[in-house]
């Protein structure tokens, strides 16, 4: 009798898949360093950087993928009406570069991107998975940015250092919460699940690079007591 | 069976973060930096527990350590929260450069030029106040010009503006050969970064 109440192998597995596949991940978004300060450009407006050359190079580093975060950057900027370029420096030293433009950039911005600090609870872990995801694994991840800019002579026109924080809860429990709590009490900027905290963090980052750009741009003409540059000597086709 | 988790996470010794808990403004509202976690208990007595003797001999973990900011966001317009957020680091290396350029023994005078009084006095004071614990002389005394000499110079660009000044300031000996005049302003509407010049014995000079 007590046999026949024990739920059958293949039930018991569809009830597993059935909590995995129900399964979400909610991560919280905090700027520790940098990113929560106000800037002062629209990185929205298309003209911040009309006939600005920019070079962007980033390096790599434990825990981060340089070739997305340059392809990111490159958008952002060319959004802006920056003439872009990227370099994205191999560990080995090697660099590989976007298509090479006409002129040389009058900007170089180097992008050092690093895995600061990450933590994961084994233990909670263990629980997650005995417990078919209900309760919570909490992992985490502290990334920081070091941003550069220089003028072509190699000049350090504007510097500044970034950090923030992603906590990832995975689980059923965590997920269903958090996803009722979004639907029935939360305004949609103040919403967990989903993909917002990266919407949230790409603005953050992509505004301030806007305003250090800007603010090094500023910089170089103070610099060049106010001479505005000539334009780029295209350089003529061969004959 | 909501307080399970918890529980759990408590039991096995796992802290649930707090941030979880607080809205998005409120996470954006702190300051945050890490410490390691044997600093942390020396520097919050109560709040950090102290780490285990084997931790502070091998590795040991990070803290995070926030507080909350005196303002709200918003409460300040977005550049003069920028600028001044960020104020005693772009003040130091503008002194620093200027020290580096100025004639030793000369007596300092300082004034920002900014659109809004009171962040340009705030600007001003931190500067004077970097430069006094340098241990160099420092005047409380803002150098003035005749008013006739500002109407002109006000309808001027920067690149003219402030080396006309200077020259202005020690032909008409509001600036004697002892006196050097440090300025810090802005000079584009959206940026958040201060710039600095030095005028000494009439010459103006752009810091770098």
């Amino acid at each position: 009798m007590a046999s026949r109440l024990q739920p059958q192998p293949a039930v018991r597995s569809g009830l597993v898949l059935l909590a995995l596949a129900m399964t979400g991940c909610v991560t919280v978004y905090q700027p520790l360093v940098g990113l929560q300060r106000p800037i002062a450009v629209d990185p929205q407006a298309p003209n911040n950087f009309s006939a600005t050359r920019v070079l962007v190079r980033c390096h790599p580093a434990e825990g981060v993928e340089p070739d997305v975060l340059c392809r990111n950057l490159r958008s952002s900027l060319s959004k802006q009406g920056a003439q872009v370029t990227t370099e994205v420096v191999r560990p080995s030293g090697k660099v590989s570069s976007s298509a090479q433009s006409e002129a040389a950039p009058q900007f170089v911005i180097d992008v050092t991107s690093k895995l600061v600090h990450q933590k994961d609870e084994p233990l909670l872990q263990l629980l997650n998975i005995v417990s078919l995801t209900l309760v919570p694994a909490i992992s985490e991840t502290t990334y920081g940015q070091e941003f550069r800019i220089r003028d072509a002579q190699g000049f350090v026109l504007a510097q500044q250092s970034f950090q923030e924080r992603f906590v990832q809860s995975f689980g059923l429990g965590v997920w269903v919460l958090n996803g009722l709590i979004d639907l029935l009490i939360r305004p949609k900027s103040e919403q967990v699940t989903g993909d917002g905290y990266k919407e949230e963090f790409t603005r953050d980052l992509h505004g301030h690079l806007a305003q250090l750009l800007h603010n090094a741009k500023v910089r170089a003409r103070v610099m060049n007591s106010f001479v505005t540059e000539p334009p780029p000597e295209r350089k003529e086709p061969p004959p | 069976m909501r307080a399970a988790p918890l529980f759990m996470a408590t039991l096995c010794g796992c802290v649930i973060d707090p941030l979880v808990f607080k809205s998005k403004a409120e996470r954006r509202n702190l300051d945050c930096y890490r410490l390691p976690e044997a600093e942390a208990a020396a520097r919050f007595p109560g709040q950090v527990p102290p780490p285990p003797a084997k931790e502070i001999a091998g590795p040991t973990t990070d803290v995070l350590v926030c507080s909350k900011r005196y303002l709200e966001p918003d409460e300040r317009k977005a550049r003069d929260e920028a600028i001044l957020s960020s104020l005693s680091q772009q003040v130091n290396e503008l002194t620093e450069s200027a020290g580096a350029l100025a004639p030793p023994g000369a007596r300092w005078h300082v004034d920002a030029f900014y659109p809004s009084a009171p962040v340009a006095q705030k600007i001003a004071v931190a500067a004077r106040t970097t430069l006094a614990e340098r241990g160099l002389v420092v005047s409380d005394r803002v150098p003035l010009l005749a008013a006739g000499d500002v109407s002109v110079l006000a309808a001027m660009l920067p690149t003219e503006a402030y080396p006309t000044g200077c020259a202005r300031a020690f032909a008409t000996d509001v600036l004697s050969g002892d006196d050097v005049f440090l300025a810090l302003m802005i000079v584009d509407p959206k940026e958040t970064l201060l710039h600095g010049g030095l005028c000494v014995r009439g010459g103006w000079r752009w810091l770098p």
